[in-house]
């Protein structure tokens, strides 16, 4: 499967002491967030080229130097150079200190977008991190919206021994106009735990948000008993909840949407969404949500197919000890994902074939530590 | 007419009520039976819209809703449905829509009956699932845990009281600080007479009572004066400048004995060569023992030696070099002291003129 206009990162001449002060080249645009945040994990400088060279708007694009606005925000000592065209930048890495911070994010992504780079190092800071983010809460662009994060990304984290992250949203506000905001809060760790999970077990469990803003509140109501109508057939023990903002904290523009997610009996989440950006039926929303879902428990596996990315990368920063995880199709992103990790920590995945179009990947962990947390 | 009308009051849904009210505007004529089946008919595409089943979503133009009517006379098929409420989905408006549609269905023979259970159960769900839908809306990943992860529900409660204690990750750490509790414990109930644990109600009377046991199983003291001695040492028979300076003469005391023993001795540090000296006999060590007072005590300035005025100042004046300099101000006032500011005698003064 040949992925178009990608390129494999230089690696320099194999593994020696050298390597790792070596600056790693990565080219595109795409798939930046990740390659941003193996750069601030790994302490490795980068350098990413060739980002939209033949686009109409040349280079970076406005929410992306809002990204990384906000590391340089929360990294401290950090150095980005942006080339004049804006088709290329070096990021050289500082450390991560932790502490309050707020955020104001473009308008082109939601804070979903944002708030995918800061998941991952918010456990590795030197104090607890606090950051309040104002943008759009909904979905733009098959972002993850807060709720998403909220009920399956902060829970992923839980069997690798982060828990007590907390999202809070206190307020909504969909596309185009955004004026939602967000409170995340994390707590630090010094080791990742090391998982063997390889049952998906079988789903007991659905529940779901369906979130409206500036709208009539009956098109939630709507898109909840449009979406039980396909899923009440599988599972009994289905809620779907309706979360309803009104006035000041509904945001500036109208939406809604809906969030679903999937249970097993081994703590294992299937997530999908849909949102009024699809469509303006309320009905057609639900469904559609509802079919995604089933679509995604179809693939299978223990770790929903939007976080992979981050299941494997806990895996690897976890102890030197082999860790196992069973996933089903292995997206794009997360194929590129692991080129970059090995490119970027050395860390390589053994994959072996788990029957029904399964797969279980194990790998040694680098034994990462939060060198940044103080020892009190 | 009045079917009509009753036909157009109930109607809640805002969307079928919009259709409706567009229909109504097109045909002027109100022609009942044309109005009714376009109602009808939207009322069914929504219906079919809701339920999933897989049909082209497109409009259906009120003629073709009549023309449809008309051809399907014999379908009296119904539909159960069990439309439960989620939590707090359901108003007021919307049961009372569902119940009056089924009157309206009812009336109609020509028409696909389509009976809605009523939304009691669904009030049941939402005063169970309430606090289910505090736990999911919450936004802890932790609260979460009903739903999430619930293997860690036991390790939520250790993880709050361990909230303060997160550089204890290790198991041995854990392990450890449980010995230490049990000591605590053990030492409290089964070392100390039974008379102390009434007695000694204030964690410094059980520190106390702690300390002088350990002293007494230890041998540094005699069995039944162990408290005592402690008790000896906070009473003082000095005063705290008394005392304070006591402390700071023992130090330089011990620095002094320190330096000569290191200039005495064959090898860096205290020692002779058969070995360390026994630290209690020498005096006593920087470390404080039991009852020893070191540190800095409440109002212990730090002293500078040497810049004390020696001798003959007499209260007024500077006395340095051998010369007891007087300024024109304490001439002139005879006796008087020079006023201004708080004076510490032994501190150094900066003084103008």
């Amino acid at each position: 499967m040949a992925i178009q206009g990608e390129i494999f990162p230089d690696k320099g001449k194999g593994r020696s002491t050298s390597a790792a002060q070596e600056i790693l080249r990565f080219s595109s645009h795409r798939f930046l967030r990740q390659r941003l945040v193996l750069c601030i994990l790994s302490g490795r400088s980068i350098r990413v080229d060739n980002i939209r060279p033949d686009d109409v708007h040349v280079g970076l694009r406005d929410y992306e130097i809002n990204l990384l606005r906000l590391v340089e925000r929360i990294t401290n000592g950090s150095t980005i150079d942006i080339s004049v065209t804006g088709t290329s930048f070096v990021l050289h890495p500082g450390i991560l200190p932790g502490g309050r911070h707020t955020h104001t994010c473009h308008l082109g992504r939601s804070i979903g977008y944002y708030l995918e780079l800061l998941v991952p190092l918010a456990p590795f800071c030197k104090k607890p991190l606090t950051v309040t983010l104002h943008g759009i809460t909904g979905s733009v662009n098959t972002d993850l919206t807060v709720d998403s994060i909220r009920t399956v990304t902060l829970p992923h984290l839980h069997m690798f021994g982060i828990e007590d992250m907390e999202l809070k949203i206190i307020k909504r506000g969909s596309a185009p106009l955004g004026g939602g905001e967000i409170t995340f809060s994390s707590p630090i760790v010094r080791h990742l735990k090391t998982i063997q999970v390889v049952d998906p077990g079988k789903i007991g469990k659905l529940r779901g948000i369906a979130y409206s803003t500036r709208v009539s509140p009956q098109f939630a109501n709507r898109m909840v008993e449009a979406a039980r109508g396909i899923l009440n057939t599988f599972v009994p023990d289905t809620y779907l909840y309706t979360d309803v903002f009104k006035g000041e904290e509904s945001g500036k523009s109208p939406g809604f949407g809906i969030t679903l997610v999937a249970q097993s009996s081994t703590y294992t989440l299937h997530s999908a969404e849909s949102s009024s950006a699809t469509s303006r039926i309320p009905e057609e929303v639900g469904v559609r949500a509802a079919r995604l879902l089933l679509k995604e428990v179809q693939s299978g596996g223990c770790v929903d197919s939007r976080h992979q990315w981050l299941v494997l990368l806990f895996m690897a920063l976890g102890k030197e000890d082999v860790g196992k995880c069973l996933f089903g199709q292995l997206t794009s992103n997360t194929v590129q994902f692991m080129r970059d990790m090995q490119a970027s920590l050395g860390v390589r995945f053994r994959i072996t074939d788990a029957g029904s179009n399964l797969l279980l990947l194990s790998c040694l962990g680098v034994g990462y530590s939060n060198v940044n947390k103080r020892v009190d | 007419m009045a079917k009509s009308d009753k036909v157009r009051k109930v109607h809640g849904i805002s969307s079928v009520q919009k259709i409706s009210k567009a229909s109504a505007a097109l045909s002027d004529d109100d022609d009942d039976y044309d109005d009714k089946a376009a109602m009808l008919a939207a009322l069914q595409a929504h219906g079919r819209v809701m339920f999933g089943f897989n049909e082209p979503l497109n409009g259906e133009s009120s003629a073709q809703g009549a023309l449809r009517m008309a051809t399907s006379s014999d379908d009296q098929g119904s539909v159960d449905e069990d439309s439960e409420g989620d939590g707090e989905g359901s108003s007021e408006g919307g049961a009372a829509d569902e119940s009056d549609e089924s009157e309206v269905e009812g009336h109609s023979s020509a028409v696909q009956e389509v009976v809605f259970a009523g939304t009691s159960r669904g009030r049941d769900d939402a005063s169970l699932s309430k606090n289910e839908r505090r736990a999911f809306l919450n936004g802890k990943s932790s609260k979460l845990l009903g739903f999430a992860s619930g293997e860690t529900s036991t390790d939520s409660g250790r993880k709050r009281r361990r909230d303060a204690d997160e550089d204890d990750d290790d198991e041995d750490d854990q392990s450890n600080r449980k010995l230490d509790k049990t000591l605590h414990e053990m030492l409290l109930t089964n070392l100390l007479p039974s008379s102390t644990l009434s007695t000694a109600r204030r964690p410094i009377d059980k520190q106390k009572a702690i300390s002088g046991r350990l002293l007494e199983l230890a041998k540094y003291e005699l069995p039944g004066q162990g408290s005592s001695s402690l008790s000896k040492a906070s009473f003082s028979t000095h005063s705290a400048k008394i005392r304070t300076g006591i402390i700071h003469a023992r130090d330089k005391r011990e620095e002094e004995a320190r330096k000569e023993a290191e200039a005495a001795s064959w090898v860096r540090g205290i020692g002779t060569v058969s070995g360390k000296k026994k630290t209690t006999e020498t005096g006593r060590q920087r470390r404080a023992g039991v009852g020893v007072e070191v540190g800095k005590k409440k109002g212990m300035e730090s002293r500078k030696d040497g810049e004390r005025d020696r001798g003959l100042t007499m209260g007024i004046g500077k006395f340095r070099n051998g010369m007891l300099s007087l300024s024109q101000r304490e001439i002139a006032r005879g006796s008087a002291k020079v006023s201004g500011g708080p004076r510490f005698k032994g501190k150094k003064r900066s003084r103008k003129g």
